[in-house]
C-alpha cells in the first residue's frame, strides 16, 4: 500500500517524533509506514486521516 | 523508548527477574540438605516468580504501539518454529543414537532462536528502540 504520510508531514514542518507524540506511537512505526514497510491499523489509519484533516483514501492508496 | 519508560520497565520487571535468580540459586544451593517439603516450596516459589516475570512481560507488550506488538508476534511465532525444528531434530538425531545431547540444551536452543527471531524482525521493520 503507498501512502502520503511523509509528504503530509513535511507540509506541517514535523519530525517523525513529532507526529510519533501526536499519534501516540513509536518513531518506529511513523519511519515504517513512511516507507512502506508496515501498513497501519484501522483505527491508525482513521487517526492519521483525522490529524492532516484528510479522507483516508487520499492518504492511503492500495496500489496495484 | 524514552528514559522514563524504560526506568519504569526495568523497576518494574528487575525485582521478579532477581526473584527468580534468587530463588534458583538457593534453591541449589540447599538442594540436598532439603526434605520434598522444603524442595516442593522452593519449586512453588520459582514458578511463582515466573508467572510474575512472564507478568510483567506480558503487560509491557499490551503497552506498546501497534509496529511493536506486530514485531513481538512475528519474532515468537518464527521462534517457535525454530526451536521446535531443532530440538525435535536434536532429539531424533539422539533417537537415533547419531549424537548425545543433554536436554539441558533446549532453554538455550529456545533463548537462542528467540534472540535471532527478534533480531530479523527487527532488521526487517527496522525497529531499533530498546524496548
Amino acid at each position: 500500500m503507498n501512502n502520503h504520510v511523509r509528504e503530509l508531514r513535511g507540509e506541517q514542518g514535523w519530525s517523525q517524533a513529532d507526529l510519533a507524540e501526536r499519534l501516540e506511537v513509536s518513531r518506529q512505526t511513523i519511519n515504517a509506514i513512511e516507507t512502506g514497510k508496515y501498513d497501519p491499523s484501522l483505527p491508525l489509519a482513521f487517526k492519521i486521516a483525522k490529524l492532516f484533516g484528510r479522507p483516508i483514501e487520499s492518504i492511503f492508496d492500495p496500489g496495484e | 523508548m524514552r528514559n522514563g519508560e524504560i526506568w519504569r520497565y526495568l523497576r518494574r520487571a528487575l525485582p521478579a527477574m532477581l526473584l527468580i535468580i534468587v530463588v534458583a540459586a538457593l534453591m541449589l544451593h540447599f538442594r540436598k540438605s532439603l526434605g520434598p517439603f522444603g524442595r516442593s516450596g522452593f519449586l512453588v516459589a520459582l514458578m511463582l516468580s515466573y508467572v510474575w516475570a512472564g507478568w510483567v512481560e506480558f503487560s509491557q507488550l499490551r503497552r506498546c504501539d501497534e509496529l511493536r506488538r506486530r514485531l513481538e508476534l512475528e519474532a515468537m511465532m518464527l521462534s517457535f518454529i525454530v526451536a521446535t525444528g531443532v530440538i525435535l531434530g536434536l532429539f531424533f538425531a539422539n533417537a537415533l543414537k547419531l549424537l548425545a545431547v543433554s536436554f539441558a540444551a533446549a532453554p538455550f536452543v529456545m533463548v537462542g532462536s528467540y534472540v535471532a527471531c527478534q533480531l530479523w524482525t527487527r532488521l526487517r521493520y527496522r525497529y531499533w528502540a530498546l524496548l
